[in-house]
């Protein structure tokens, strides 16, 4: 039914379910990329992807938009991972003795490979990010909460906007990237009076001039952020396509590592971890104590046991088995090797923009007709 | 106020162009001559379409695809990409990590079915992933519905995107009614939307938004249970078809190598003038051509050089090899042309006094004689000026000579002036000091490389290559064929059978289980299976059709056609010509490797298959039931036995044994219980002689347990079943019945009509059943003879002389293992074990996925519901008129 949205500015409740006051008063804004705050908006992300966005995504929700369905991609990955881990596992408590050693080994390789697929992929980005960012100034990871006022889904005078909050990069479109955000540091960027030095670093003008000086573009120019807009494009393009199939070989070789025979004593270790029995009569503090303890040793032992066994499956995987010597090199070759070159593909394609840029194309021995 | 989304202009809705006039406008980039924008301005008309369901577009845009990506990447390094570019680079990468997985994991193996399941997995995988929204969402929301939710349009850039993708912005514009699908006024039909009121085409819109959002979030949620599942149960799937294909493909592949090696191994040239050089023989000259010229070969460099050279052979012939080889450089330099190897160590070592008359007169030679480091660096640099003594040299006789004598000038000046007793007595010891030094040079020979050496050596690396270049796929053929590996001819027929069997015999997911776990189990539930099909003709008929096919199906992929040669027979003639080819090479090199021929062929240079002219004969040969087998047993015995040949052919005749010995054992199993499913026919002379069925039951039970249950411990079938000697004939005449009025050298089983009738009346299962015969002829002529183990000599043995005709041979416990096969019971326990695995990971992963599509598909049901559908018209038509 479509119902007739006529609401006033007074019925705007702009503070709809705001679990602080300040919520609602926040805007849109860049967040410092720190461990705390990634793991914050990791947690935010995955939670609404496996809890909010559904239930309006499967009641048809008119704010049910773009951002939140590909924010729900989360859910087949950990879901698809879950399951692939069951696929080599499931079966194998049912079978006999000799065939559950060799598919418990298998299945627990495999589960082994389907975590670090994971890891290696997140991880790798940083790759291509770090050495991007301290080269160019652009930090293609940057984060920024994105304010989003939904429409009203009541009519007339019950109509209430709520807030919801995105968890998005400001270098998620090449060709929209928030240039609002970075430029947003609530002064005119050609205003004299301001201090640019005294400025946050990562917005305003200072961050496109940031970004010019070492791009080699120089430090006195008039309008930085138009001069390496096109250059932060490409940047962002080139990153990207570094990432997209760079993370994909390094999450091939977390697979491929996973796969080792060195990786049997870790699964052991696991295995046989030793299992606190509280004596007969212990009280609860002794009990826990010894819990804690014991829980300790294994955190321990298990720790030590996954270095050893991942130092051996990485000389394994280097240096190959009787069937096949090279494979695991190659593969280890093939994507630092790829990493490197298009990491630097993009770091030169950017300083090489830059050293064009104020090239005088014109070339003033030759003669012109001014028309 | 209602929602106007449209501007409807009724005066100008009469010049709406129809929708034929609509798809002839021209776009105005190709629009020739003057544009007339009078009265007219308006937007240039859109470039997007919506692509129309079809076959030919599906298969355009899988190009297209794979175009625009290829484009993208070419972009995305240029950093000119656009943000659709770069999305789908996320794609690219997925495949290309996938690939390198699949790589990866395939060089880990030499099975080129694991290997190709590497990459069939991973197609899976992608394929589930790409099919899953198809099947399981997008067809039914198509019936539910009435329109596509995939719906794919082209945008005004050229770039192909999913209709539904963006709920906020969704182009309705190209639904444009070109085809049904694509009218909205057919999809509101199909939703059962009333054609009559305000705004149908944006309600229709809403609903197909909500439709669309309510289905990609279930996609969502339901993806990443169904896409493993998915790939895992279409991997499963795949399997067999693609075992089987690639069976057929490197069957194909290996007969032809047979075939070629085969040929190659009969032309083989026995002249050593017509060698040629290989790979072999160039890195072993190699090797000899850098020592030629110090003449002789260090310790370490033999080592090497064996190591080369007996590569891949088996321990004993690779020990002939060595000290074959060792031989050759030591004794190459004989009498005058003999050398010794001469190093400052060795000169030093030969100082030390070694005999006990010489450690008696230690203290008078270390006083007068004994040659100090100077002297001797001295007396080297005087005999050998030019020599390099860090490697050792090799020096002659004259030169030894030469090197003594010069010590002996050095030990005269010092005793020289002596007085004249003293001076006699150190004479006397001199001379025997002289002599221990004389002897130590000389016993360090040297491995001498010389022209004759690296002649005699190149050819046996050129004999050798050769040799090894032909076993070199020999073994790959004979390993493909019957290696106790996955994906031979042997596995994946005995896979076959078992599978069939337990099929036609049909248990239940818990029978499997409870047969796995024990063996009493398995053996009570396959007497009652076996009981039940022995009385059901139809079934007893298709399960033995069933299990002589698969016989004859592995014999004809073993032998190859019935028109042509055995490839077996081939295969097994080409080991013994390339052995015995080898063998007369290197005689004719000389006498120098005669232990190399001795563990190769053992003396034994002739070819014992080719008199065999007859497949048939020969499969009587390989199954060890050929009346005259003893010949090359005999043969054997005073020959080849143990040679690096004869232990190939075996482990061919071995394999081939022990398998087919485990179906012919299934099959009697069943023509038994046939037998027995009427006690009046079973044994009627013995029911007669003992007046009534009752002893004839008892044979029955103790014939059905022997033969389930039977192995190859005369103990165990002798005394712990049946410790009664005239029960026991009783019960081995029974189950073995023979054949009467044979013509034949050997006995021959008897079957019952069912089972003749039943193996089918082609000539390969005919043969099967041939075969079948004379094995339980064979079975009943050694195993109840035998005596290997066995204490009762004279009370459980049944004809003791039959064993006579038979040789040594064929009776020891291993032959009598090879010939009664595997238990059905353990045949069963082992078959259930696997089968239970296989249908409770089927059971699991089958389970999951039905239950991920039955909820997919009926949440789907509870989409884009109307509120008060009844009411539908009235509420719009309120809404609008406020």
């Amino acid at each position: 039914m479509i119902s007739v949205v006529n609401f006033s500015q007074e019925n705007i409740n702009f503070n709809a379910k705001p679990k602080k006051k300040e919520e609602a008063e926040k805007e849109t804004r860049i967040v410092k990329n720190t461990p705390k705050t990634s793991l914050r908006r990791s947690v935010q992300r995955t939670s609404s992807a496996f809890i909010d966005y559904p239930v309006k995504g499967l009641q048809g929700d008119i704010n049910s938009n773009f951002y939140e369905f590909l924010t729900m991609g989360i859910v087949p990955y950990l879901t698809g991972s879950a399951m692939f881990m069951a696929v080599f596992n499931c079966v194998n408590k049912f079978l006999e003795a000799k065939g559950r050693q060799i598919s418990s080994i298998k299945g627990n390789k495999f589960a082994l490979g389907v975590i670090f697929y994971g890891l290696f992929k997140t991880l790798s980005k940083n790759f291509v990010s770090t050495p991007v960012k301290l080269a160019t100034g652009v930090d293609v990871e940057m984060p920024y909460e994105n304010k989003v006022y939904n429409l009203p889904t009541e009519p007339a005078e019950s109509a209430k906007v709520d807030i919801t909050w995105q968890q998005r990069k400001i270098y998620d479109s090449k060709e929209f990237y928030r240039k609002d955000l970075l430029g947003n540091d609530h002064f005119d960027l050609y205003d004299e009076e301001v201090d640019y030095d005294k400025l946050p670093k990562n917005t305003g003008k200072k961050y496109y001039n940031n970004i010019a000086k070492k791009l080699g573009l120089g430090t006195e120019l008039n309008d930085s952020a138009t001069e390496v807009n096109p250059i932060i494009q490409n940047i962002v393009a080139t990153s990207s396509m570094a990432k997209s199939i760079t993370s994909y070989f390094w999450a091939a070789l977390g697979v491929c590592l996973a796969t080792q025979d060195d990786w049997i004593g870790f699964f052991d270790t696991i295995k046989n971890r030793t299992k606190y029995v509280p004596k007969e009569g212990e009280c609860f503090v002794p009990k826990t104590a010894n819990r804690v303890r014991n829980l300790g040793k294994n955190t321990l032992k298990i720790g030590k046991s996954f270095i050893n066994s991942f130092g051996g499956a990485s000389k394994s995987l280097w240096n190959g088995n009787a069937i096949s010597k090279h494979a695991g090199k190659g593969l280890i070759l093939t994507t630092a090797g790829l990493t490197a070159f298009l990491t630097a593909n993009t770091i030169i394609r950017a300083k090489n923009l830059a050293k064009n840029r104020n090239k005088n194309t014109i070339d003033k021995t030759k003669e012109s007709m001014v028309i | 106020m209602a929602i106007h989304s449209i501007q409807s202009n009724v005066e100008n809705t009469k010049m709406q162009p129809s929708l034929k006039q609509r798809r002839d406008v021209k776009p105005y980039l190709e629009a020739a001559g003057r544009i007339s924008t009078e009265q007219n301005v308006k937007p240039l008309p859109g470039q997007g379409h919506l692509i129309h369901d079809n076959p030919v577009s599906s298969v355009k845009y899988f190009f297209k695809d794979i175009n625009y990506d290829l484009k993208s990447l070419k972009n995305g390094y240029n950093g000119t990409a656009n943000d659709h570019q770069l999305g789908r680079l996320n794609d690219v990468g997925l495949k290309l990590g996938g690939l390198s997985i699949a790589a990866y994991l395939a060089t880990r193996t030499t099975n080129p079915k694991a290997r190709l399941m590497e990459f069939v997995g991973l197609g899976a995988f992608l394929a589930s992933m790409s099919l899953y929204p198809k099947i399981a969402i997008n067809k039914p929301a198509r019936i539910i519905h009435g329109f596509d939710i995939d719906k794919q349009y082209i945008d005004d850039q050229g770039r192909k995107k999913s209709v539904f993708q963006d709920s906020n912005y969704i182009p309705f514009d190209l639904y444009r009614g070109e085809k049904k699908s694509e009218d909205l006024d057919v999809i509101g039909d199909r939703m059962g939307i009333p054609r009559d009121i305000v705004n149908r085409h944006d309600l229709i819109k809403e609903q197909m938004r909500k439709i669309a959002t309510q289905n990609n979030t279930l996609w969502m949620l339901t993806a990443g249970l169904a896409t493993p599942a998915m790939a895992g149960l279409a991997s499963c799937a795949l399997e067999e078809p693609i075992s089987n294909g690639l069976a057929h493909y490197r069957n194909a592949k290996y007969n032809n190598q047979i075939e070629e090696v085969y040929n190659l191994t009969k032309n083989m040239d026995l002249k050593t003038s017509s060698l040629k050089e290989n790979s072999l023989s160039k890195d072993v000259v190699k090797i000899l051509n850098k020592y030629q010229k110090e003449g002789f070969l260090p310790e370490t460099e033999l080592d090497n050089l064996i190591d080369i050279i007996a590569k891949d052979f088996d321990k004993a012939t690779k020990d002939s090899l060595e000290s074959d080889i060792r031989r050759l450089f030591e004794t190459s330099s004989k009498g005058a042309n003999q050398t010794y190897l001469f190093n400052t160590e060795i000169f030093a070592d030969s100082l030390n006094l070694s005999t006990k008359d010489l450690k008696a007169r230690k203290n008078v030679i270390d006083k007068y004689i004994k040659i100090s480091d100077e002297e001797l660096k001295s007396v080297v640099s005087k005999v050998l000026p030019e020599a390099d003594l860090s490697k050792g040299r090799a020096i002659n006789s004259q030169e030894l000579d030469n090197i003594i004598n010069e010590v002996e000038k050095v030990i005269d000046k010092k005793i020289t002036s002596l007085e004249p007793e003293a001076k006699a007595f150190l004479e006397r010891t001199k001379k025997s000091y002289l002599l221990n030094i004389k002897d130590k040079l000389q016993s360090s020979k040297t491995l001498v490389v010389n022209e004759e050496v690296i002649n005699i050596i190149n050819k046996l690396s050129m004999i050798l290559g050769d040799f090894r270049a032909n076993q070199s796929v020999i073994e790959k053929c004979q390993s493909f064929k019957f290696a106790h590996a996955p994906e031979t001819i042997i596995a994946n027929y005995s896979g076959k059978f078992e599978r069939a069997f337990l099929k036609e015999l049909g248990f239940t997911q818990k029978e499997l289980f409870m047969i796995r776990e024990s063996t009493d189990y398995a053996m009570e539930i396959l007497e009652k299976r076996l009981s039940e099909i022995a009385k059901d003709e139809v079934r007893y008929s298709k399960v033995v059709n069933k299990l002589v096919n698969i016989i004859a199906e592995m014999e004809n992929a073993l032998h190859g056609s019935a028109e042509t040669e055995s490839v077996i027979k081939k295969l097994v003639i080409a080991i013994e010509n390339n052995s015995n080819n080898t063998a007369k090479r290197l005689a004719n090199l000389g006498d120098y490797f005669e232990g190399t021929i001795k563990s190769m062929v053992n003396e034994d240079l002739s070819s014992v298959v080719n008199k065999y002219e007859s497949d048939s004969i020969f499969k009587d040969f390989m199954e060890g039931i050929l009346a005259n087998a003893r010949d090359r047993n005999h043969k054997l015995e005073i020959g080849g036995v143990g040679s690096y040949k004869d232990l190939q052919i075996a482990n061919i005749f071995e394999r081939y044994q022990g398998s087919t010995s485990s179906f012919y054992r299934i099959l009697e199993t069943l023509d038994v219980y046939k037998r027995a499913s009427d006690v009046n026919t079973y044994a009627p002379e013995l029911a007669k002689k003992h007046k009534g069925t009752e002893y004839v039951n008892n044979l029955i039970n103790a014939g059905k347990k022997t033969i389930l249950d039977a192995n190859c411990s005369d103990h165990m079938n002798k005394l712990n079943t049946t410790n009664n000697g005239d029960f026991f004939k009783d019960l081995i005449n029974t189950l073995f019945r023979l054949e009467k009025n044979t013509d034949s050298f050997r006995p021959k089983g008897a079957l019952s009509e069912a089972t003749v009738n039943a193996a089918g009346e082609s000539k390969a299962n005919k043969s099967v059943l041939e075969r079948l015969r004379n094995h339980i002829g064979r079975i009943y002529d050694i195993v109840p003879n035998n005596k290997n183990d066995f204490v009762k000599e004279n009370t459980h043995r049944i004809n003791p002389d039959k064993l006579k005709s038979y040789d040594k041979m064929t009776r020891t416990e291993k032959a009598i293992f090879d010939m009664l096969g595997q238990e059905p019971t353990e045949f069963l326990k082992g078959a259930a074990g696997r089968k239970y695995g296989t249908n409770k990971w089927l059971s699991i992963i089958g389970g999951i996925t039905a239950s991920v599509f039955a909820v997919t598909l009926l949440a789907q049901f509870g989409f884009g519901k109307i509120r008060n559908p009844q009411n539908i018209k009235k509420q719009v038509n309120d809404d609008s008129s406020k």
